[in-house]
């Protein structure tokens, strides 16, 4: 026997564990890729694009409900403990998250559909820029959210938790200078009001991004670093 | 994009510089558990915690064989603490030494302490008896071990040899004794048929009476049910959470989980060393060693 780190004496838990990551890296992988492309569609005011994102979310929903069976099964048959408990728990509500993300995306998508002319418009607003700078923030966010949880790289994950704050910064600022212009130029609120929404949406993506950040810093150390804020008021 | 986990087991590495995972010192953990708020909320309201024996420098032979090396670690009152570890790392001749069972073979040899508190004696001093020691330390083994005899003498054995004759006493106690191993309702009206007659779990339960009637304070058990199917593993491990309230429990299992369910402490043993010793809630999540993370993981091979 030795205290080296070998894979599991059991070969199968090494398999089921790998193959759980790889699924909810994969998701991670699909949610990117929508959400670059609900931004693209939003920019180009891409109706036929939009509903392509509302479609593809259903293959995200689909890979939730085999991970969370994979890992049901984990949990039942190999009682994972110490690291791997981490593991399992980690991704479990990693999946969440990035199901969520999701359905985040989905709504930006959802919002260029029902634009008044799909939002050909748009590029007449003002804060449309400012928009567009907003969601490849939020973009980078995600990307850098899903390298940390794959290569368990905490310095990664610390610099996309830290920037969140830059993220509701942009965020607040945005949905100040809508509703400004929104007084400023009223026949564009209909336009408006939609966009208020997908600012939203861009704000909830961050969150879930940063919560990704914290389940990386529970798996490596075993530290629950959520809810601080909550935390020092009970400390108090 | 396609992503792969960047190590393919996020266990415990030697450099902790690299990308992968970062290894916590145990210093690190423990500086969390007493300086971070986790720990705190996590911990449930604990009675005052008051020790109930000390075990200081323990070393112990075999002849030439050093089976215990150094060993050092307080057990808590009313509390169950798991032994846990791969076979022949000592666990079992750890627990043994609480009650002297390695007396009754030739050449074995005792270096160290065990204080037993509130009396604060050495029970390995030589001037302690054994026999008295095993009737304040009992003991329940793997196999259900009932001697040859009646389900009430078997019980009522302890009794009779610290002199007890009074007929009236030794049938109130074995009678408490009983129900507090969960068994009189089922032998109540069979006392006098053979030990051997009751099913696997039910002996077991008798051998439990049996180290109870002499009100012990401490009871070693050493893989109590290794040999029982699962409903009667759980009466036993029911039975275990109830005793603590009476008496501090000593526990050896292969079996985690089981660990998991009856245990506030856990102690890791590897080589005849204790290698890690903390809360149960604590080893089973984020232990601070890696070879305690290798174990419990299943990663030793």
């Amino acid at each position: 026997m030795s205290t080296t780190d070998s894979g599991h004496t059991v070969k199968k838990f090494d398999e089921e564990l790998a193959s759980l990551r790889g699924v909810v890296l994969r998701m991670g992988g699909l949610v990117e890729e929508q959400l670059r492309r609900a931004l693209k569609v939003l920019a180009d005011g891409d109706a036929e694009g939009a509903l392509d994102v509302i479609k593809g979310d259903l293959e995200i929903d689909l890979i939730e409900l085999r991970s969370d069976q994979e890992i049901a099964q984990l949990l039942a048959r190999r009682s994972p403990l110490g690291v791997d408990l981490r593991t399992v728990l980690m991704l479990s509500k990693s999946v969440t998250d990035i199901e969520r993300i999701g359905d985040e995306t989905k709504k930006v998508a959802r919002i260029c559909v029902r634009l008044p002319d799909n939002g050909r418009e748009l590029r007449t607003l003002p804060y449309m820029h400012e928009m567009q700078v907003l969601g490849e923030m939020v973009s980078r966010q995600l990307a850098g959210a899903l390298d940390a949880l794959a290569r368990l790289d905490l310095a990664r994950a610390d610099e996309i938790r830290r920037n969140d704050d830059a993220v509701d910064a942009a965020c607040n600022s945005l949905l100040d200078h809508i509703a400004g212009h929104m007084q400023e130029a009223p026949h564009t609120i209909p336009a408006a009001v939609l966009l208020l929404f997908a600012t939203r949406a861009l704000e909830r993506i961050g969150d879930h991004t940063k919560n990704l950040t914290q389940y990386a810093v529970y798996l490596v150390e075993g530290r629950d670093v959520r809810h601080r804020k909550a935390v020092r008021a009970a400390r108090a | 994009m396609v992503r792969h986990f960047h190590i393919d087991n996020p266990t415990m590495k030697n450099d902790s510089s690299t990308a992968g995972v970062h290894i916590p010192s145990a210093r690190a953990i423990e500086s969390v558990g007493a300086g971070g708020f986790r720990s705190d909320l996590l911990r449930s309201t604990s009675k005052s915690s008051a020790i109930k024996a000390e075990v200081r420098g323990l070393d112990f032979h075999y002849g030439g064989f050093r089976a215990l090396k150094d060993v050092s670690m307080q057990v808590q009152a009313n509390e169950v603490t798991a032994l846990i570890g791969p076979s022949g790392c000592g666990k079992s001749t750890f627990l043994r030494c609480f009650n002297r069972m390695h007396d009754l073979y030739p050449g074995s040899r005792y270096d160290g302490e065990i204080r037993l508190y509130p009396d604060d004696v050495n029970l390995l001093a030589p001037d302690i008896d054994p026999v008295e020691t095993r009737i304040r330390i009992g003991m329940v083994f793997q196999k259900p071990n009932p001697f040859p005899k009646s389900i009430f003498e078997n019980v009522a054995y302890g009794l009779r040899i610290t002199g007890e004759k009074r007929r009236q006493v030794i049938h109130e106690k074995v009678e408490k004794a009983l129900r507090d191993a969960a068994l009189w309702d089922e032998v109540k009206d069979r006392l006098h048929q053979p030990a051997t007659s009751l099913s696997g779990g039910q002996q077991q339960r008798l051998c439990i009476a049996r180290t109870l009637a002499t009100e012990p304070e401490i009871v070693l058990f050493d893989e109590p049910t290794s040999a029982l199917d699962p409903i009667a593993t759980a009466s036993i491990e029911e039975l275990i959470i109830e005793l603590k309230e009476r008496v501090t429990i000593l526990i050896v299992t292969h079996n985690m989980q089981q660990a998991g369910r009856v245990s506030r402490y856990t102690a890791f043993m590897y080589l005849g060393e204790l290698v890690e010793f903390g809360e149960t809630s604590r080893i089973f999540t984020r232990p601070a060693k890696r070879e305690t993370e290798n174990y419990i993981t299943g990663r030793f091979g």
